[in-house]
């Protein structure tokens, strides 16, 4: 065998394989480095509670000119409801109900000597749209107290627009939470104080909202206009990542005022850029392949007569090609081992970019990445070895 | 295995010529432990007998078969087989490598047998007068010292049939006669059969059967 080897190994290009070496390493390299980036990446997009995690949109229908003069236009016809609900990156949908009677509600201090009041609204929607975890979140007739959620960004505009430049004191929710409204509802010729109770903040939901089962008894004892249609709905999103989401909206003429679908989007750059450079990866590798097939192509054929040679002593086909494998072998493995490290040193780098942008990033670990590299390591010595024993017959 | 025998072989080449020989065109069979020379003039396809009887090439019509079975329904594995331990040729153009020396092209084929020792190789070699040169590389030496390790290397193996392809075209007759003494003796340890070929000068050996290619 060492013969046989001394042999052989007597028109070895060490520049043609030497090139073939970091032509294959560049190339696997990026490709690995893009897939793991990929896997590092992705899951700050995907994943439900972490950065985006505004997988509910709320939709309303675009107001145009005419749409608000014609108010009727600007609501969702329960067909409308019924198609959301059938796609499938919608996972739930639920209806903004608003209140269609007066409300009016007010603070007063008798000892203090003061008090204002205001007109408002209240809407209400499924209780597993709502992002407060509350105890409080029921109605019971007798009780006379409505549960409220404010938006938090009317608490923050009110403390750091208007109390700030007022020099007027802030609010913490806690305190927000202590104060008791007086609620006044008005309608159908009817009228009932009530006690408000603010019970949480949400960043979701946009709107003063109150129970569900509060507004159905109200409507039906103060309302005035029953079979009025929704006009905003809020969409629980299956897969925020989905391509589809934005296009669907847009050509529905549906407005999502979250303004966030951002991260299908961002998503969708992330995929294609990784897919751009994993192909560039992978046109590195395959060029290289063919680099190397060549190379043993050429060193098959500047070997062929003492191949044939061997071949006539007696030399089984298998000896002869085993060392032409192991040699393809064993660079295609130095090239993964190599690339394995490169990847390793590059994630640590953008893990630390990375992470200080998002701070929950966390690293999916090397095992995807592995398995596929090895994985190609396997397709590339089958097809080496393939070619190889096509060649020495 | 005991017998090559050819039926009606004939070479594409002499396709539709008219051809005078004892050979093409003829049916004849080789027995081990005998003798046989096949003589002519060059270009009558000697080496093409060889290597239709060795494997290594189909373009001839008729029959050559090894123990009663048709070489070309061979399968490659079975080749390796027969020309490690049942078939030696000596190839006209020697076949060996010239980046490797005198010991080593014997020693890639024996490594393969392993069917001398390395006293029996040397003192094979020292009976040829080329044992000092040992461990020079093979294509420095002249045609005739290098027909002479070849012949040593294709008696390193066990054989049924030893084949020599003009095997002292480039030799005196002192070397001439060493190696027929050389080759008679292993093919009669062996019982096995030597086929000669040759275009005039012969190897000097006692001979059962003469053909006119």
């Amino acid at each position: 065998m060492k013969l046989v080897w001394k042999l052989l190994r007597e028109n070895i290009s060490k520049p043609q394989l030497i090139g073939f070496f970091f032509a294959n390493l560049i190339g696997m390299s990026i490709l690995l480095l893009s897939l793991q980036f990929y896997f590092d990446i992705n899951p700050l997009f995907s994943q439900k509670e972490t950065l985006f995690k505004k997988d509910y949109f709320v939709l309303t229908k675009k107001l145009g000119l005419l749409s608000s003069l014609a108010s009727a236009g600007s609501g969702f016809h329960p067909d409308e409801i019924g198609e959301l609900k059938t796609k499938d990156f919608i996972k739930d949908v639920g209806v903004f109900t608003p209140g269609q009677f007066g409300v009016r509600a007010g603070i007063s201090s008798r000892s203090m000597g003061i008090g204002f009041n205001t007109d408002m609204f209240f809407e209400s929607v499924p209780v597993q749209f709502i992002d407060v975890n509350t105890r409080d979140w029921k109605f019971s007739e007798g009780r006379n107290v409505i549960p409220i959620i404010l938006p938090r960004n009317y608490l923050d505009l009110y403390n750091f627009g208007f109390a700030e430049s007022r020099s007027m004191p802030k609010l913490s929710q806690d305190l927000v939470k202590m104060i008791n409204f007086d609620i006044t509802i008005r309608g159908n010729g009817q009228m009932q104080q009530f006690k408000g109770n603010v019970v949480g903040f949400s960043d979701r939901l946009n709107t003063i909202l109150v129970p569900e089962d509060f507004m159905t008894w109200a409507n039906t004892r103060f309302g005035e206009n029953t079979d009025a249609k929704p006009v905003r709905l809020i969409v629980e999103i299956k897969d925020v990542t989905h391509p589809q989401i934005a296009s669907y909206f847009k050509n529905k003429g549906y407005e999502v005022n979250q303004g966030n679908t951002a991260a299908s989007k961002l998503s969708m750059f992330l995929k294609i850029i990784v897919t751009i450079v994993a192909a560039i990866g992978l046109i590195i590798c395959v060029l290289a392949l063919v680099i190397l097939i060549l190379s043993i192509y050429l060193l098959l054929e500047k070997n062929m007569q003492k191949l044939i040679n061997l071949r006539l002593i007696g030399y089984a086909r298998k000896t002869l090609t085993k060392p032409y494998i192991y040699l393809a072998l064993a660079i295609n493995g130095a090239t993964l081992l190599l690339s394995f490290i490169v990847v390793v040193v590059a994630q640590k780098q953008y893990s630390e970019v990375v992470s200080r942008i998002f701070p929950q990033y966390e690293s999916a670990g090397y095992l995807n990445m592995v398995l596929i590299g090895l994985i190609l390591f396997v397709v590339l010595g089958s097809v080496n070895a393939f070619i190889i024993r096509k060649k020495i017959k | 295995m005991n017998q090559i025998k050819l039926y009606d072989v004939l070479p594409d080449v002499f396709r539709g010529e008219v051809i005078e020989s004892e050979v093409w065109q003829h049916t004849i069979q080789f027995e081990a432990g005998e003798r046989y020379l096949i003589e002519s003039a060059s270009g009558k396809g000697k080496s093409s007998l060889c290597s239709f009887m060795y494997g290594y090439r189909h373009d001839y019509s008729g029959t050559i078969s090894l123990n009663g079975h048709n070489i070309k329904t061979l399968p490659p594995k079975q080749w390796d087989d027969v020309r490690r331990t049942q078939l030696s040729l000596l190839f006209q153009e020697l076949r060996l490598f010239p980046e490797l020396t005198v010991l080593e092209n014997i020693q890639i084929k024996n490594n393969l047998t392993g069917y001398k020792t390395p006293a029996q190789i040397k003192s094979l070699l020292e009976e040829l007068n080329i044992d000092e040169k040992i461990n020079e590389k093979i294509g420095k030496m002249s045609w005739g010292q290098q027909q002479r390790v070849a012949v040593v290397r294709s008696l390193c193996q066990p054989f049924r049939f030893l084949v020599l392809d003009e095997p002292i075209s480039h030799l005196d007759d002192d070397n001439s006669l060493l190696i027929a003494q050389m080759v008679t003796a292993e093919a009669q340890t062996q019982g096995a059969a030597i086929i000669v070929t040759s275009i005039g000068k012969h190897l000097p050996i006692d001979y059962h059967q003469k053909f006119a290619l």
